[in-house]
């Protein structure tokens, strides 16, 4: 990740049970948990790191005796590994993205 | 001229041709072991011709081996009936064995080579077999049997013989069939004694599944429909070595054989 803004992959359904998520990507089931979960949903629309993680300390609160923006990068970097985060690439479609129309 | 042999491949209606040399008798041979999956000719379905030597036609499955040939066609028949299903029914990578009076059937998940026809073999006769390798479910939890041929190994563990239901004492008729129970299995040779048995969570149970499906992604929001079958049924995760192991879990699952 270069530090561009990041999106999920749109998958092709998803199960939410319990705070944990399944997401069947073509031919794959993954299982997130954890900030997984909040991660994939504020990353509907192309996000900033920064952003992002400002986002979810509104949204959930500060992490007690921990750096939010640790824990946001550690879970990013999981949903990218398993393919559904991505670096929204210089110059595709989107707000984030700032080419001309 | 040969008639055709008509077949129903889960939602495909196939018209098998069989032409070259010594036809009459693969035609009989292959009408036996397809029996199964018989449907009444009302309408001509799609041409399929099958021959000893090369292909003819595009659509023509073909070998120049007599004996391999009706493997052959079942690799191609089990393609097509899942190409039918897809975006339209479940397909589990399971035996399906059900009671012909109730019609509840359970769904036995394993991988290709570990234990699904010997499964069908041993616990069958008694019971309705319903597929040795594609259990094809509707929305409702309903089963469309696809009563293949069983292909059973040999004992070099490569060579695969064609062998009817009918010839292993096993029944392709009774009560339209319903998913009553779902078990992953795992053959461990080593293991010992009676199977152990785990309960499994949905989640698990999904993520498990998915690896054992065929074009799961082209169904209408196929994590809700497995959550929809799955919530409401037993699943189990089984460890065995032996199929004769797994009688009596089959009993309690789907009722005695008859």
């Amino acid at each position: 990740m270069s530090g561009g803004p990041l999106r999920r992959v749109t998958p092709v359904d998803e199960l939410d049970r319990d705070g944990e998520r399944l997401v069947l990507l073509a031919g794959r089931v993954v299982h997130v948990h954890g900030l997984g979960p909040y991660v994939l949903d504020l990353l509907a629309e192309p996000t900033p790191l920064a952003a992002l993680t400002q986002r979810l300390v509104e949204e959930l609160g500060a992490p007690p005796g921990q750096d939010p923006g640790a824990l946001v990068a550690a879970a990013v970097a999981t949903l990218s590994a398993e393919g559904l985060v991505e670096e929204v690439s210089p110059g595709a479609d989107g707000p984030a993205a700032g080419g001309p129309r | 001229m040969l008639p055709p042999i008509p077949l129903r491949l889960l939602r495909a209606d196939v018209d098998l041709d069989v032409s070259g040399p010594g036809a009459e008798e693969m035609h009989r041979s292959l009408a036996a072991l397809w029996a199964g999956c018989g449907r009444d000719a009302t309408a001509p379905g799609r041409r399929v011709t099958v021959r000893v030597g090369a292909p003819a036609e595009p659509e023509s499955i073909a070998d120049p081996d007599a004996e391999r040939l009706p493997t052959t066609l079942t690799h191609a028949l089990v393609r097509i009936a899942i190409e039918s299903g897809a975006g339209e029914l479940l397909m589990l990578h399971a035996a399906g064995l059900a009671d012909p009076v109730t019609g509840a059937a359970v769904a036995c998940v394993a991988r290709g080579g570990t234990g699904k026809t010997t499964l069908c073999r041993t616990l069958g006769p008694g019971r309705r077999y319903l597929t040795d390798e594609t259990l094809a479910l509707r929305r409702d939890g309903t089963v469309v049997p696809f009563a293949k041929p069983l292909s059973v190994r040999r004992a070099d563990e490569v060579t695969k013989d064609e062998v009817a239901p009918g010839s292993l004492a096993l029944g392709t008729e009774g009560a339209a069939p319903w998913l009553a129970a779902l078990v992953l299995l795992r053959r461990e040779p080593t293991h010992v004694g009676q199977p152990s048995v785990e309960r499994l969570g949905l989640f698990d149970t999904i993520v498990a599944l998915a690896e054992e499906t065929s074009s799961l992604d082209r169904l209408d929001r196929p994590l809700h429909l497995l959550a929809d079958l799955l919530d409401v049924r037993p699943v189990l995760a089984v460890t065995y070595a032996e199929a004769t192991t797994l009688g009596p879990l089959l009993d309690e699952l789907i009722g005695p054989a008859r």
